[in-house]
């Protein structure tokens, strides 16, 4: 059976809603027993969407989620022992804290089992088993998601344990409620694990944020759910406040040993308070790890970026363990490919500043701003601007020295190189549809020694070519599409939107996504703000296309 | 001294609208109630209402018609209500619409085509008052249920239902716990603008029980239209108190949700 420890695993879990669009796509990961962990990401990355799934308000569209070894998939929330802390905390304001706290105690029933005058086990078909399967089954015919045999599978090895629960009688429970007296104790207990004790009559809209938030915890705790989940819970407090419950939270999960699911999109918050740490963009995990790991060892830029402040560069590696950036080769100890490009890191604090002539390169100070515990300076080396913090005080403008020790560089593969279409195709025009929208291209390169003549395609053997329709291959390097502000401009050949930017010290490195959600990768010196709308241009010269087929078939 | 228009002054042409057509109507009417036709004080009106079986007849059956007519409204128009606040339902907007457009057509004009139509049916307030009238109140004031419903319901909290799930309910207990509890505020004034209106209306009764049901508002009508001012004025006192008290004990209710305001009639 799963490892003992797993209180939920994910396997393969993706969640594609009903106009197609992919909020978590094939999602795995596990929570061990009493674990903090947090799902941290920026906004739409379908961190909450994995918590909600968890919570039962949605229902995977493929995968599994076993809690305790068991699938929980389709089981509806009421029938989970999680609970959740809302964002916006969802108190209910016709009833006062009391009555909020007590709300889930109240529905709460505890089995009792059932036993005969001679004290033996009164045995029954599971009646509520054969429901849930029932339901499962109804749900698996009516998902969209999965394919056919999928299907049939899934439905084969649900009827066979429905056969076997109708067939095998187990252990009979009756349930009983908790008595008012049982509810007052557990409230109480709650009220002060929450420290609020005084208010318990208090109604909901006299209390301030910071009350209203610990009224959810306690309702959401007073039940004794194996997990909590938490959605963005302080985002909503002031940053005091938020520091505060910060280490409120830990404490509580310390104290509680139950297991804390939380969601945020506050790289501090992830750092402080979980044991583990899941960073997710577009509904895809980048990378699981203990938060120190994850912020000494970044998989890729994208998690460098998000997880703390960080230079980041491109780079080449020169020799075995020595990289090339900001103009100057360092020791590294990571080992990749001589002459592949890649992504450097390098935190801010890492970085060591000294008099001018005193280190490996030279730059000078932008800007310097005083932080409490040190400076934070931008030193220009070059074209690139170096983010260094430093306890020590230099002159803004001064020119100094930087120094980075090996094990401080940080080398990751590149994600991008270039861009690569392959559903590509050629249009009457001999111009290539790149995302339905024509791009100038020179047409000769599918054809060996090919030269135009009479608006016809002919190759060196004089055989003509039409390639009207013809699936292609397109490729566009990261630097040879250029960005244009004014969409309308007839420069402009299709118009998109940033939807990530990541700066890596003289120039951003953008996704420029179409309304038809094909991505665009490129270098920019310029900023752009997430969102923007821009243009796009290619040069004729710079798109590669290849054809699919072979070339024979479009000889004429 | 030149004269300065203060915001004080602003409230002047309001407070005389208010006396010339809400107190010294009021006034009047209390008047009439306490005298006789010769103008002197008397208690008569009093003696007589409270000894008139009939009256006191016409007044229980009407307090029966608004309890019925408002329990009617409120189960029809509270799951239309929901059904239109719950985002499932692009169209909402539209069926909104539907309901209210009733309203924009003469009243009178409107209850004359109830009738016609029900006549139609076969349910003739000739032959079958009592049922003609229920319809037509019925369908008069759902408008006036499902509005302040609507609103009500609109600003209720999705995460709620959710938080509710979460910690047990199903799905008939997240309508009996959460749901219905926190829209109590539009019910009650959803009751409002239909209990205290269908006691005194007049037009629906009159036209579609051809005269058979005489509810409180036809019988001050009657009143005052054969020369009974005095005991009609007192009627409309009597109203007035049932209004009054009414409103007393939604007040803790309604005062979180002042919601509705459409005209009466």
């Amino acid at each position: 059976m799963e490892n003992k420890n797993y209180i939920i695993d994910l396997k393969n879990v993706s969640k594609i809603y009903d106009d197609d669009t992919v909020a978590v796509d094939d999602v795995s990961f596990y929570v061990r027993k009493g674990e903090f962990v947090t799902l941290l990401g920026p906004s739409g990355c379908g961190k909450s969407t994995t918590l909600r799934m968890i919570a039962g308000f949605e229902f995977p569209s493929k995968g599994e989620i076993l809690l305790n070894g068991k699938n929980i998939s389709n089981l509806p929330p009421n029938k989970r022992p999680i609970n959740m802390v809302f964002q916006r905390y969802a108190l209910f304001p016709h009833l006062d804290v009391y009555d909020n706290i007590a709300f889930g105690l109240k529905l709460k029933k505890i089995p009792v089992a059932l036993k005969d005058k001679d004290g033996n086990p009164i045995l029954k078909i599971n009646k509520g088993k054969v429901k849930d399967i029932k339901r499962e089954m109804h749900l698996t015919k009516r998902n969209k998601h999965l394919s056919n045999e999928e299907k049939e599978l899934k439905l084969e090895e649900l009827s066979k344990k429905l056969n076997e629960a109708l067939t095998t009688k187990e252990q009979a429970y009756k349930y009983t409620k908790l008595s008012a007296k049982e509810i007052d104790e557990k409230v109480a207990r709650a009220l002060k694990i929450v420290d609020l004790e005084a208010l318990e009559n208090r109604s909901i809209d006299t209390l301030s944020g910071g009350q209203q938030q610990r009224v959810a915890i306690a309702r959401a705790i007073v039940v004794e759910p194996e997990i909590l989940l938490l959605d963005e819970p302080l985002g909503a407090l002031d940053l005091k406040m938020r520091k505060d419950m910060q280490l409120e939270l830990k404490e509580m999960h310390t104290k509680l040993g139950i297991t804390f699911i939380y969601v945020t999109h506050d790289q501090e918050e992830a750092l402080t308070m979980s044991d583990t740490i899941i960073i997710m963009k577009d509904g895809v995990i980048q990378q699981i790890g203990r938060p120190k790991d994850i912020y000494d060892e970044p998989k890729n830029a994208f998690v460098a970026d998000f997880i703390g402040e960080s230079n980041i560069y491109n780079a080449t590696m020169m020799e075995d363990k020595v990289v090339r950036f900001l103009d100057h080769n360092f020791a590294c100890i990571d080992e990749f490919p001589i002459n592949e490009k890649v992504d450097v890191v390098v935190r801010p604090e890492d970085i060591v500043m000294n008099k001018e002539g005193e280190g490996m390169i030279q730059g000078k100070i932008i800007s310097k701003i005083f932080k409490g515990l040190n400076y934070q300076y931008v030193v220009m080396v070059g074209k690139n601007e170096v983010m260094v913090k430093s306890t020590k005080e230099y002159e803004d403008g001064a020119i100094v020295s930087l120094d980075i020790e090996p094990d401080s560089i940080h080398i990751m593969k590149k994600d991008f190189t270039t861009n690569i279409y392959t559903d590509a195709w050629i249009n009457k025009e001999n111009q290539v549809m790149i995302d339905e929208q024509p791009f100038d291209v020179d047409i000769l390169q599918l054809v060996e020694g090919g030269k135009l003549v009479d608006g016809e395609i002919v190759d060196k053997k004089n055989k003509k070519y039409d390639f009207n329709d013809a699936d292609v291959v397109a490729e566009i390097p990261l630097d040879k599409i250029e960005i244009i502000d004014d969409i309308e401009s007839p420069a402009c050949q299709i118009v998109g939107e940033i939807v990530d930017s990541v700066y890596k010290g003289d120039q951003y490195l953008y996704i420029i996504r179409t309304e038809n959600e094909e991505d665009f990768v490129t270098y920019s010196n310029y900023a752009y703000n997430l969102n923007d709308k821009v243009g796009i241009h290619v040069n004729k010269e710079d798109i590669k296309i290849r054809l699919k087929k072979e070339v024979s078939n479009y000889e004429i | 001294m030149r004269f300065r228009l203060q915001r004080k002054q602003l409230c002047i042409p309001y407070v005389l609208f208010l006396i010339l057509f809400v107190i010294i109507p009021i006034l009047f009417i209390v008047y009439y109630a306490f005298t006789d036709s010769n103008g002197y004080f008397t208690f008569d009106s009093l003696i007589s209402f409270f000894t008139s079986t009939n009256k006191l007849n016409v007044l229980i059956q009407s307090l029966l018609f608004s309890v019925i007519n408002t329990i009617v409204c409120l189960v029809i128009g509270y799951p239309i209500a929901y059904l239109l606040a719950s985002s499932k339902w692009k169209a909402s907007y539209v069926i909104v619409m539907l309901f209210v457009m009733p309203m924009w057509i003469n009243f009178v004009l409107r209850t004359a085509a109830t009738r016609d139509v029900l006549t139609w049916i076969g349910i003739a307030g000739g032959n079958h008052p009592y049922i003609a009238t229920f319809i037509g109140l019925a369908y008069n004031y759902i408008p006036f249920v499902i509005l302040p419903l609507y609103s009500t319901m609109l600003k209720l909290d999705k995460t709620q239902i959710e938080a509710a799930t979460d910690l047990g309910c199903n799905r008939l207990q997240v309508f009996t716990k959460s749901i219905f509890p926190q829209s109590i505020p539009g019910v009650i004034s959803a009751a409002q603008m239909v209990f205290m209106p269908t006691m005194s209306s007049y037009v629906i009764p009159e036209t579609l029980s051809e005269g058979k049901i005489v509810l409180f508002g036809n019988s001050i009508y009657i009143g005052f239209s054969n020369n009974q001012w005095n005991s009609a004025s007192f009627m409309a006192i009597i109203m007035l108190l049932i209004v009054g008290i009414t409103m007393l004990v939604t007040r803790n209710y309604t005062e979180k949700d002042a919601k509705g305001g459409s005209s009466r009639w």
